[in-house]
């Protein structure tokens, strides 16, 4: 518009391109009809004027041309640096703006600090155990392979080294395939023994993980067959450790379970495997590993072919199945139900976790949308006391755009403010959950935050500005010119409308906090049933620790037992200690080992699944020393060794399960060769205490000491370090090149085996409590608030007789119609989403009702609290005071 | 009509437009006759050039514009001379007078003898 005060704006915004044209025509337009006039009034005819004006004009459209043309760029170029100078001078007002109202600004940061926080945490742990647990570039196609053998009631077995080899022939499928064995080591020859983790691997390894050596070389598939076996490469990190990060470590032997390896390779730095995983070496393959394929001790990773679509892949793994059941040297009895089936590396690794961040993850979400609903909420409080600076600028001529860019500033500002120190604040709590998770869930150890968390952040960062800097924005720009005439009437419908928006934010914060309450009771609810369970032995004041005798220099089986009765021996006179025992694998350890068995006497119904029970091996006194009950018939004694009968102990479970009310004490059972059962003793869990029981056939360790290693288990009331150094001593004392490692409190492996429950109740209960927190500092706030905004309306009605108490009331009833809503909603989306919580419940249903009625009388009860406040305050409104102050 | 006496030296336009519009805002026509008048219809801008210049010069920031109306009540676009036109005219009118001076010191020399 043209009729404009040249005054208010003293230089005009260029224009666009069509409106370039036109000034340019008007322009010299208005040039030459004056000139004809001013001619025309010197006497000139009109023609001659005409003429006369366009000879002294010149060219008319080349000079328009020349002058659009600077039109053009000039517009061009203003309008980059305009868009620059109002960003700078939006952001130079947003920062004024924010610093003139700190309570608000302090408040909105933090707030949104906290939510981003939590994410930064949450998603750092996603990023680390769910998304990349491993730095190499073809993550995606990376799967484990694994056996399900229905008739044995097994799932998810591990391969046999035929199996993996013959996987590795299917190039169809797989560009490359490796078996890992897992390994641990005695590293001796170099100061006090040590225990390494490593892993021997047939196959191509290197290829599978497509990983190239940092330095030296990598070993390849066949040194596992042509006896060059003996090499080694390690890893990035105990190269550092152990050589002091030197690079003419490379052909330098180590001394592993007492044999000499050359170190040929180091892995790259970002190349951790197993994550722990210190030595790797090339697997010693001998003729029973080679021709046995019952033997499944290879985890088999294979490298998916690339233009092999990921939808074709089961079909293909399903065609080798079928191939091996063609072949008569490779098929599985039939009734046994054998399938291969694969699962993506990355979720083979995440394991237990996995749910467990998935439910985080979706807790962190609500924690942060709340808070973004509390900014919300601040804003459009403040809006109100800015009604006047926004009116007084639209009245300025500010536009509706301008305004609500602005103010989307502010927003951002805010958000960024919050994103920084929600980093802050995520690495510190990533910091933590590294220390608390990390002891009993080592996925947790060496998570950092990185660039994808970053990436994350700021994308959330940017969500939550749009999430909370919406409504007000749009409130703003709607609002414009009016709200300085709407100043004085507090009753009108922006305001009503302001208030609506303000309630059903609140009614959404109580509604997200309520699931998140409810999903952490459920786990509380849920750990509390575990710790209730009976484990099935008594592990406190129990040390355990690990012995490994490495073949070289323990080659006959009977000196291994020889080794371990004197150990025990030596135990013995340990001040305190009552009871001694080993066994080959502990409860709530890691190693299975299931095989068939059959009971003589009572044939399997035809059609029936096998009998299957886990083998454990134990020496000396462990039943004592470990605290399982003996329910029938004897404990292994120092008559059951070498060359006397089989002796076996079942358990309750195997007991019940296939014997019923018989006695199978003297009953005779084959699991490979006869054994008599001589005892009954209690069944434990074996692997977590929400496990069933598992039928479990314990042999005497004298009379096959085929491990190498046993865990020792010692019952005693001294301080697990002082046993510990006897233990150490004794040892030492018989051989000292034997580490003694994975020295442990029995207590402290179960109390492990709930690590990731535990940590998801203790984080999630955090979440709920924070959002908690959140939802019922809005309600609080925002009724505050709309009481204080009627207060005209309460000192009307007490004017006209009202008691203070019916204002109260009033007050309460509508905090609780908000509050009500909210919780019907949460408890409604809660239940739509307990499916998520299902697989890590225990004992308690994801829709417990007692949860919920817990859960929710405790929100009311924090809502009634919140509510109260303002509500005492408007039975003290001054009717005088009230009507006066408008 | 009036003769055209003297032909306009090259570079000069800016500053005889700058030096115009430092007594006011003018519209294109007006610069022109501002300019024939003062000189007495002795110095005539050629209307031509003159949009270029004012675009350009309004281009480097030296002058502002603004629609308005004249005494008829015609719309007609005015220039202005900025802060920033200002002190550009400043330095243009230094330099005019140590060029004149220059140019008056050789024409007023004597020859070598």
């Amino acid at each position: 518009m043209s009729d404009r005060d040249p005054s208010r704006r003293p230089f005009r915004l260029p224009l666009g391109s069509r409106a370039v044209r036109g000034e340019v025509t008007e322009e010299m337009r208005f040039h030459l009809e004056e000139r004809i006039e001013e001619l025309m009034e010197q006497g000139h005819s009109r023609e001659v004027a005409e003429r006369e004006a366009k000879a002294r004009f010149g060219n008319l459209p080349a000079i328009s041309k020349e002058v659009a043309r600077i039109g053009h760029r000039r517009a061009r170029r203003h309008s980059i640096g305009a868009t620059f100078e109002a960003l700078g001078r939006d952001l130079r007002f947003a920062v004024r703006g924010l610093a003139k109202s700190p309570a608000f600004t302090v408040t909105a940061v933090l707030t949104l600090a906290l939510g981003i926080g939590a994410n930064a945490a949450v998603f750092t742990a996603v990023n680390g155990v769910l998304l990349r647990p491993l730095d190499v570039p073809s993550l995606d196609r990376l799967v484990v392979i694994q056996q399900d053998v229905k008739g044995l009631n097994i799932s998810g077995a591990q391969l046999s080294a035929p199996q993996v080899n013959d996987l590795a022939l299917h190039t169809d499928v797989f560009e490359s395939v490796t078996g890992v064995a897992g390994g641990s080591f005695n590293l001796t020859g170099s100061g006090e023994p040590q225990r390494l983790t490593g892993a021997r691997t047939i196959g191509g390894f290197f290829d599978v993980f497509s990983v190239q050596p940092a330095l030296g070389r990598f070993y390849r598939p066949e040194d596992s067959e042509n006896g060059n076996h003996r090499v080694a490469v390690l890893s990035h990190g105990f190269w550092r450790g152990w050589a002091g990060g030197d690079s003419s470590v490379i052909g330098r032997p180590i001394e592993l379970n007492g044999l000499r390896y050359e170190v040929i390779g180091v892995l790259p730095e970002n190349f951790k495997y197993r994550r722990t995983a210190q030595v790797f070496t090339p697997f010693e393959m001998t003729e029973r590993f080679r021709q046995n394929r019952g033997i499944w001790s290879f985890t088999a990773v294979g490298l998916r072919r690339s233009d092999l679509a990921e939808s074709r892949f089961s079909a293909g793994l399903g065609a080798i199945v079928a191939k091996w059941q063609a072949d008569p040297a490779r098929a599985a009895p039939s009734e046994m139900g054998f399938s291969l089936t694969s699962l993506p590396f990355v979720s083979f690794w995440a394991g237990e976790l996995r749910p467990l961040l998935r439910i985080l993850m979706a807790a962190v979400v609500l924690v942060l949308l709340i808070a973004c609903a509390n900014v919300a909420n601040l804003q459009l409080v403040r809006s109100v006391a800015r009604e006047k600076e926004i009116a007084v600028r639209a009245a300025m001529g500010a536009g509706k755009w301008p305004i609500m860019r602005q103010l989307f500033v502010e927003s951002a500002l805010v958000a960024g403010a919050g994103g920084v120190f929600g980093l802050i604040l995520g690495s510190v709590a990533v910091g933590a959950l590294a220390r608390q998770g990390g002891t009993s869930l080592p996925a947790l150890q060496s998570l950092t935050l990185g660039g994808p968390v970053f990436l994350f952040i700021a994308a959330v960062t940017v969500l939550s500005a749009i999430a909370f800097g919406t409504a007000p924005a749009f409130r703003a720009g709607r609002m414009g010119l009016q709200g300085v005439l709407r100043d004085a009437s507090r009753g009108s419908s922006a305001g009503l409308s302001r208030g609506r928006a303000l309630l059903a934010s609140v009614a959404v914060q109580v509604a997200l906090s309520v699931m998140l309450l409810l999903g952490a009771g459920l786990l509380i609810r849920s750990l509390s049933q575990l710790l209730r369970v009976d484990p099935g032995f008594q592990p406190d004041q129990v040390l355990t620790f690990r012995v490994s005798l490495p073949g070289t220099t323990y080659a006959q089986p009977a000196q291994r037992a020889v080794f371990f009765d004197q150990l025990t021996a030596r135990l013995a006179d340990v001040p305190g200690v009552t009871a001694i025992g080993g066994i080959s694998d502990l409860p709530f350890g890691e190693g299975r080992n299931s095989s068939p068995f059959t009971i003589d006497g009572k044939p399997v119904a035809p059609g029936a699944a096998e009998r299957h029970a886990d083998m454990r091996f134990v020496q000396a006194d462990y039943f004592r020393a470990i605290g399982i009950p003996l329910k029938r018939g004897r404990a292994f004694s120092p008559a059951d060794r070498e060359g006397a009968p089989i002796a076996v102990i079942i358990d309750e479970s195997l007991a019940r399960r296939h014997f019923g009310d018989e006695d199978p004490v003297g009953r005779t059972i084959n699991q490979g060769r006869p054994a008599l059962v001589v005892g009954v003793v209690g069944a434990v869990k074996q692997g977590d205490l929400s496990e069933a029981d598992y039928p479990t056939i314990y042999y005497a360790y004298a009379q096959a000491p085929w491990y190498q290693a046993l865990y020792v288990t010692l019952r005693g009331t001294a301080a697990p370090a002082e046993l510990t150094r006897h233990a150490k001593a004794a040892v030492s004392e018989l051989d000292p090149a034997l580490p003694v490692f994975d020295i442990r409190p029995m207590a402290a492996r179960v109390e492990d085996s709930l690590g990731a429950r535990r940590l998801a109740m203790l984080v999630l209960t955090g979440f709920a409590a924070l959002a908690l927190l959140l939802a019922l500092l809005g309600v609080y706030g925002v009724l505050s608030y709309t009481t204080s905004r009627r207060a005209h309306e309460l000192g009307i009605r007490l004017a006209l007789g009202a008691v203070p108490g019916d204002l109260v009331r009033m007050v309460l009833a509508g905090g609780l119609a908000v509050t009500g809503a909210g919780l019907a909603a949460g408890v409604l989306g809660f239940l739509l989403l307990a499916r998520l919580l299902e697989s890590v419940l225990y004992g308690v249903s994801p829709r417990d009702p007692a949860t919920i009625a817990v859960g929710a009388a405790l929100l009311l009860l924090g809502a009634m609290a919140a509510i109260y406040l303002p509500a005492r305050r408007a039975a003290r409104v001054d009717p005088i005071e009230a009507l006066r102050g408008e | 009509m009036p003769t055209t006496d003297l032909e306009l030296v090259r570079g000069t336009l800016d500053l005889l437009l700058l030096k115009t519009l430092s007594w006011g805002p003018m519209h294109g026509l007006g610069v022109v006759r501002w300019i024939e008048q003062v000189t007495n219809q002795r110095l005539q801008v050629e209307e031509g050039a003159l949009y270029p210049a004012l675009h350009r010069l309004e281009e480097r920031g030296w002058l502002g514009s603004e629609w308005g109306y004249t005494e008829k009540g015609r719309r007609a676009k005015y220039y202005e001379l900025t802060a920033e036109g200002r002190r550009q005219l400043g330095h243009e009118v230094t330099k005019w007078s140590h060029y004149t001076e220059a140019v008056r010191l050789v024409l007023t020399s004597e020859g070598a003898r």
